[in-house]
């Protein structure tokens, strides 16, 4: 399989076959990054477009070979921070959608929307910066010198906004040392 | 309870200050922060939208460095170093000549004072350096694509334009200059070489700029040595300045190796310092 790397070089020279490529690679995981910030579908959709339009714009800023996932995820960093001084601007509180959690199994239904409305909660209440750290690290799996390139901090500042998250995630959601936790659903949505 | 993998190197990001049972614990119930997916459809639709910004079709840099390589029959150096050449534009040759008629004018003044002509190559040699790792627009990929030769014999390639073209220069000084030719342009060979090697090093071990600068700092210690017979930049081959001359001229070469060895090239390329 080709890189991102070399696919986002060959967008440099102009071949759309490798535009589609990555478009098709990384749509998700660019979307669910901006939604999870966002929590409304239709602006984490407009977002993913700018942010894959400012990427071909852009494209010639891309030096190979360094790593295309963080360059990714800065671009769309940067567009999600333009549009929250913009929605600051306009001093209307953008709406987020109600929590809504995929429907799982039908024989313990309530108590799984129960849990996953608690887990999103508990994601909602992390200060932004500590969020932004979570969702690289965990969703997205950027390793922190790479969201310290994304977020524009040094590594220290992300290692202790993610020490601080996952503190913060242990006490909301229950985790305890030694403990057996709630069982892994093994449903994992990592993207 | 079986750890996962993303809790164990969270934990390492953390120090281990939260336990890796804890993260994993964590992470089971972050795996139900279930989102909304974009459909096919939806891919398609966002394809199509940003299609008409893509970049125009060229004819890639690679490709013009292999063909001009390919295109031109003959010693593997001179094919190696014809595509190199084209880095260097007139510019850099008229700039480096000028320099050298500013040094000729001041080389008696100089002399009188006990200060060889070889004190000028490192300035040279280093902004020689630097300008042939300028950054290009895409890094280093026209080479460690297409190149029909190695990303480290393309770096020597320009290394070699930059330390003939001076020698050149160096030979021009001391045929204009009185006395011995020799006890002219072994220093000033020596001082090139070693300055070529040091900055290429240190351009692998941090950015072009700190190195051209650390590069820079080293000349002006030198100079400041000189006043402690340091013999770099004697004007005798008295007293062991030959062997510090060709000390320096191996030094150079050993620099250069090491820079050119193994992956460090690579990692020059990889931070687009080409």
């Amino acid at each position: 399989m080709i890189c991102d790397e070399e696919l986002c070089h060959q967008v440099q020279e102009g071949n759309e076959a490798a535009m589609e490529a990555l478009v098709h690679r990384f749509h998700r995981p660019v979307f669910g990054y901006l939604f999870r910030h966002l929590e409304n579908r239709s602006a984490a959709e407009d977002l993913t477009q700018e942010t894959f339009a400012r990427l071909l714009v852009r494209v010639h800023q891309y030096r190979f070979p360094q790593p295309f996932k963080p360059w990714l995820f800065t671009i769309a960093q940067n567009l999600y921070r333009d549009h929250c001084k913009a929605q600051a601007n306009r001093s209307t509180v953008p709406v987020a959608e109600p929590i809504s959690p995929a429907v799982p199994e039908p024989y313990d239904l309530s108590l799984r929307i129960a849990e996953r409305i608690e887990v999103i909660t508990a994601i909602r209440s992390l200060e932004a910066p500590q969020r932004e750290v979570l969702l690289l690290r965990y969703y997205h799996d950027l390793k922190v010198d790479e969201i310290a390139d994304v977020v524009g901090v040094p590594s220290g500042t992300i290692k202790s906004r993610l020490f601080g998250a996952m503190g913060k995630l242990r006490d909301l959601l229950g985790a305890e040392e030694g403990g057996h936790g709630r069982e892994a659903s093994g449903k994992g949505s990592r993207q | 309870m079986a750890v996962k993998r993303p809790a164990r190197e969270v934990a390492n990001d953390l120090d281990n200050r939260i336990d890796a049972e804890v993260l994993s614990q964590v992470f089971d119930r972050l795996d139900d922060y279930a989102i909304p997916e974009p459909a096919p459809v939806d891919t398609d639709r966002l394809i199509a939208a940003i299609r008409p910004l893509m970049p125009p079709v060229a004819r890639p840099a690679s490709s013009r460095f292999r063909s001009y390589a390919l295109e031109r029959p003959g010693l593997p150096l001179w094919r190696a170093l014809l595509p190199q050449m084209r880095l260097f534009h007139p510019a850099w040759w008229l700039g480096s000549l000028a320099v050298l008629m500013v040094g000729l004018l001041v080389a008696g003044p100089l002399a009188a004072d006990g200060w060889p002509v070889s004190i000028l190559a490192p300035a040279l040699v280093i902004g020689g350096v630097a300008y042939s790792l300028r950054t290009l627009r895409g890094g280093g990929l026209e080479i460690e694509l297409a190149c029909p030769i190695t990303p480290a014999q393309a770096i020597l390639a320009r290394m070699i334009v930059v330390l003939v073209y001076n020698t050149a220069l160096g030979g021009i000084c001391a045929l204009a200059m009185p006395g011995p030719a020799l006890a002219l342009l072994l220093p000033w060979c020596a001082s090139l070489t070693f300055f070529a090697g040091l900055t290429l090093a240190l351009t692998t071990l941090t950015e072009t700029t700190p190195a051209v600068a650390l590069s820079l700092m080293v000349w002006g210690g030198l100079i400041l040595l000189r006043a402690t017979r340091l013999t770099l930049f004697a004007t005798s081959v008295e007293g062991g300045g030959t062997l510090a001359q060709v000390g320096a001229l191996v030094a150079g070469l050993a620099l250069a190796a090491y820079a050119l060895a193994g992956s460090r090239a690579m990692r020059l390329l990889g931070r687009g310092g080409l």
